[in-house]
């Protein structure tokens, strides 16, 4: 008995585990990324581009639930990051590479352009400041007249502008999506509902204790973005604090799409009485109002308040005097790691290095606005930190080619015919409002990262995201999982695994 | 004295009344235009009466539940008791329109009836 | 490309009307399109009863009534296509639909009748603050999945909204065995019909809180708590009055809105306060040729009121593909004055009697609703007591337009 049990401990590396009182197998990577956000996703997927054994931890139902999918979703072209700064450097890269990246992962990117508008003299001589150090970073930034606006923009009004032709918007979520399932496809092993209680040191080597059980890695990447500050403390980093800042925002009705087709940014206010919130364009046809500013004590509350509510619709009417309460369809917020406090405020620079006691522990810290944007950079860039230190090998198998669902909306009227004609599941519109059939729903529901949430149909499918914001194809939505999935009534969750979305059958035994 | 203010819901005027009573003994009526008003008045102090509406499971229909209701008022303080019993029941596919699902539920005075069509699956 | 006479976008009470009504006016080539599995539209969940005491002098169950003008619809053959959604309408009456067995279908009318009916407000559209856990519903998706699906939204339930579909809820809720702990509305006065606030919340013992609302939101991943607060008459929290009430469910009876996303493609006018298109005495909107009732016209309180409206519908569609376009030589326009909501129709020919819809702003005891042209009273009567909640219709004969000299008329209730 003894001997067979002391080569189970050695075949399979079991770890005593304080926490659960036991032996516990271990699984064994070479890497392990924490955090899927939009930077951890595309860390992950840069670094199954090459020979490792590459496992992605988190703690969310789904990728992309923290700021990655509560952003504007705007890919800047750098001009407010100083030059030199490592967010400077990052962002140009990221915004250089970004169509390519969404080419190749089929994720929506266009380049709309940017207006920040000045409404008085002071802040026309704002635009100059700000025309110069984007320049130094290599952004192609114009100023322009009031004809330029009222020709481009006829709602907005404005003295001046800068113009930045080359600011584009994407869809975060979708993005974040994109990049967690080509990782997956190449190898990375993604594990969601997984939540890091500790990391310890074992050796060389870094053993993650979570709520899904062991890790024994050779590289932890942290890229936790809120709790990054707590994920670094187990690297003996603990010169950073996360402050989270929230942002609020409102989402208009499509009706409303012709107020503006480019990004439009009021010159970011001198006191502190205003946001300098922003109005966005989103790749699906919303306009976006906001973020907002606020620095909260619960790092995970994304509610959203009347004041700040109330203030952002105020700011917008600033400029775009057509806006009103009637077209809002939804609010959200999403939460920004800031580094310091508000009442030191200033630049910071992106925080993206070895923690000082381990070079195999690197630590991505603060990581805000322009992180979007910065992805493909800050993939790059970590990926470079180990390959100096591993000399990573190419995979030949690598392929970085991935389809997302089919649009069928986005279609010509004879593609939607050849389609409809061939898959009966096309013939069917579930989500009336932003035309979304029932195949889409169906390829939703059968990612390849499992994720079988109402939200995660909403950010693959697009579906409740309209107007009625699910009104009408909710009850269809959970037939389909229900009819096509199998799923009973009390399985079905909105989001994380607490959040049940009925409390079960009206009519029968429980 | 108890009052009570209803409003009479056997036609549209949807009269507002005012009941004065004793003890389940009606003392006066004030508001009803018509002698089913006054009807109605009096049986909502002494024992109120409610349609009863709800739904019902189906088996090998081509939806899972059957709207019904009770084809008379019933007894306001029976309702729960009627609902325990349709709660667990199961009727099968077809359904017209009128049909009975369950005769006097929990001994009380009424049917229960389909209020709508079920077909086969 | 399928050519019709008369096609019909929805099968609820309006469109089965106004199909019954064309049919009797002689139409034989109508097509009704309907995006649900079975005709009856938003009647097919409203297993209450206290339809038809107009119309048919019963109180029926909203499947009943549906079931009468189904019925004669089958009888009479007129065609509906359920499960078919309409995805596109133009101004020239080119309808893109598609369903399941034909796939992706056009079809060109020669009159359309607008019956979509509508959808309900949401969290969104009132700015509702705090988190975003499950839990929160609107009352109209609530019946839906507990009428139709068999599932029950939750247990502990705060209603924000007294208007008749939250009260309706409030009661189906308690009979299924949910508690509902309260019903908030923010105005001092509910808007639900009396009957429901007595029968579905006295009856029950569920609190009506008048100028209350919910000002937080708080749970993480399901609803855990809602802070209300009373709000002065201005509709502001007043500050110090705040109170948290646990619970695992708010539902939203906030208002619905005309369903028109069609209508704006083909260029119908819509009215800013109704929602629905601005309409002539026939019920056509300014596209020739295309008609409005319903829900999608503006929002009814009886299911009765919706098929007369549309019965009238019916018969000018089929009065247009018989005659064509109808000139008008002096049309007056109708508009709401002071104490009145909105007005329809919202342009009238003189040479017609007149059947008027209207809302007044606020509940009043003791008011006149006066016609006014130019400064003179050309119609007026009283009423004992009014209610933005209760449509009021007002008749007037075509004596009482002729001899006007205006071009508009002003509608009031003081």
């Amino acid at each position: 008995m003894k001997i067979q049990t002391i080569l189970i401990i050695l075949c399979f590396g079991k770890e005593f585990n304080e926490s659960g009182g036991g032996f516990l197998e271990s699984q064994k990577f070479d890497i392990v990324v924490i955090g899927g956000g939009v930077v951890g996703t595309a860390i992950a997927r840069e670094l199954s581009k090459y020979k490792a054994n590459v496992g992605l931890i988190e703690k969310e139902s789904d990728v992309g639930l923290g700021a990655s999918n509560s952003n504007s979703g705007v890919v800047h072209s750098g001009f407010t990051a100083p030059v030199g700064s490592l967010k400077a450097d990052v962002c140009m890269y990221g915004n250089s590479h970004f169509e390519e990246v969404c080419d190749e992962l089929d994720v929506p990117f266009e380049r709309v352009g940017k207006l920040v508008v000045a409404l008085n003299k002071k802040q026309v001589a704002e635009l100059y400041n700000m025309q110069y150090v984007g320049s130094m970073n290599g952004a192609e930034l114009h100023i322009v007249g009031k004809d330029f606006i009222k020709e481009k923009e006829p709602f907005i009004d404005g003295k001046a502008a800068m113009y930045s032709p080359n600011s584009a918007i994407t869809s975060p979520y979708e993005l974040t999506i994109a990049y967690a399932e080509n990782a997956h496809t190449n190898g990375v092993d993604i594990k969601l509902n997984t939540e890091v209680v500790e990391i310890k040191k074992k050796n060389t080597k870094f053993l993650i204790e979570t709520n899904n059980g062991l890790f024994e890695t050779n590289y932890v990447i942290n890229s936790a973005g809120l709790f990054s500050d707590f994920i670094a403390s187990f690297s003996g980093e603990d010169r950073y604090k996360i402050y989270p800042c929230r942002g609020e925002y409102y989402v208009l009705d499509k009706n409303a799409s012709d107020l503006i087709s480019r990004l439009v940014y009021p010159v970011p206010p001198e006191n502190a009485g205003g946001y300098g919130i922003h109005l966005t364009p989103t790749i699906d046809g919303n306009i976006l109002i906001g973020p907002s500013n606020e620095y909260i004590n619960d790092v995970e509350n994304e509610a959203t308040t009347k004041e700040v509510m109330d203030q952002l619709i105020k700011e917008a009417q600033n400029f775009l005097p057509a806006i009103n309460r009637d077209l809002v369809i939804r609010s959200y917020s999403g939460i920004r790691s800031k580094i310091v406090p508000p009442e030191i405020g200033g630049f910071t620079d992106f925080v993206i290095e070895k923690s000082p006691k381990y070079d195999n522990f690197i630590n991505l810290i603060g990581i805000e606005s322009p992180g979007l944007t910065s992805a493909p950079g800050i993939a790059k860039y970590v990926v470079d930190i180990i390959d100096k230190m591993e000399n990573l090998q190419q995979d030949e198998d690598y392929d970085g080619k991935r389809d997302g669902i089919t649009k069928f909306d986005q279609l010509t009227l004879q593609k939607q015919k050849e389609l409809a004609e061939s898959n009966p599941n096309y013939r069917d519109i579930v989500c009336r409002c932003e035309n979304i059939t029932k195949q889409e729903i169906i390829d939703a529901l059968k990612n390849p990262l499992g994720v079988k949430t109402l939200k995660g149909v909403k950010y693959r499918a697009r579906a409740t995201m309209g107007r009625c914001q699910g009104g009408y194809c909710i009850a269809r939505i959970i037939k389909i999982m229900q009819e096509e999935f199998g799923f009973d009534v009390k399985e079905l969750k909105l989001e994380s695994n607490k959040s049940k979305l009925f409390s079960g059958q009206a009519k029968g035994w429980e | 004295m108890p009052k009570k203010e209803i409003t009479c819901i056997l036609c549209p005027n949807g009269c507002d009344i005012s009941i004065e009573y004793d003890d389940d003994e009606l003392i006066e009526i004030e508001g009803a235009v018509c002698l089913k008003g006054k009807e109605y008045a009096r049986q909502e102090i002494k024992d109120p009466l409610r349609i009863l509406t709800s739904s019902v499971m189906v088996k090998g229909g081509d939806t899972s539940l059957v709207s019904v209701k009770s084809d008379k008022p019933v007894p306001l303080e029976n309702i729960m008791d009627i609902m325990e019993e349709l709660k667990v029941l199961k009727v099968n596919a077809p359904i017209n329109i009128g049909d009975i699902i369950i005769e006097n539920p929990r001994g009380i005075d009424c049917n229960i009836i389909a209020t709508r069509e079920v077909e086969d699956k | 490309m399928i050519n019709k006479e008369l096609v019909i976008i929805g099968a609820g009470p309006a469109g089965l009307a106004a199909a019954l009504s064309a049919y009797e006016e002689g139409l034989r080539d109508i097509l009704i399109i309907e995006r649900e599995s079975k005709p009856g539209g938003i009647l097919k969940q409203c297993i209450h009863d206290g339809f038809g005491l107009h119309k048919f002098k019963e109180i029926l169950t909203g499947p009943e009534y549906a079931f009468r003008y189904i019925e004669k619809v089958r009888e009479k053959n007129i065609e509906i296509l359920t499960d078919t959604i309409v995805t596109m309408l133009t101004n020239d009456k080119y309808i893109k639909a598609i369903n399941q067995e034909q796939g992706i279908m056009e079809i060109k009318a020669q009159a359309v009748i607008l019956a979509m009916g509508s959808r309900e407000r949401t969290s969104g559209g009132i700015s509702l603050p705090g988190d975003r856990p499950a839990g929160i519903y609107t009352a109209g998706l609530a019946q839906n999945l507990m009428n139709l699906h068999n599932i029950k939204v939750g247990e502990k339930i705060v209603i924000l909204g007294s208007g008749d579909i939250g009260l309706i809820m409030a009661r189906r809720l308690t009979l299924e065995g949910a508690s509902v702990k309260a019903v908030l509305e923010i105005m001092p006065y509910s808007n639900g019909l009396k009957r429901n606030i007595n029968q579905c919340l006295v009856d029950y013992d569920i609190p009506l809180k008048l100028q209350h609302t919910v000002i937080d939101v708080k749970g993480d991943s399901r609803l855990e708590s809602v802070t209300v607060a009373e709000v002065d008459n201005q509709l502001q929290p007043i500050p110090g009055t705040e109170y948290d009430i646990d619970c695992d469910t708010l539902i939203l009876s906030v208002g619905l809105i005309p369903e028109n996303e069609l209508s704006r493609q083909a260029n119908v006018q819509l009215d800013d306060i109704t929602g629905g298109a601005l309409v002539k005495d026939n019920l056509e909107t300014n596209v020739e040729g295309i008609f409005s009732c319903g829900n999608v016209l503006h929002i009814h309180d009886l299911v009765d009121y919706v098929s007369d409206e549309a019965e009238k519908a019916g018969k000018s569609a089929v009065e247009y593909i018989n005659q064509g376009k109808k000139w008008e030589k002096e049309n007056i326009f109708v508009e709401p004055g002071q104490g009145i909501n909105y007005v329809i129709p919202q342009v009238i020919s003189k040479e017609k009697d007149q059947i008027f819809s209207m809302r007044v702003k606020q509940p009043d005891t003791d008011k006149t609703i006066k016609l006014f042209c130019e400064e003179e009273v050309i119609f007026e009567q009283d009423f004992d007591k009014v209610n933005p909640s209760e449509m009021i219709k007002i008749d007037i004969k075509k004596e009482k337009f002729k001899p006007l000299k205006g071009k508009s008329i002003k509608v009031v209730a003081i």
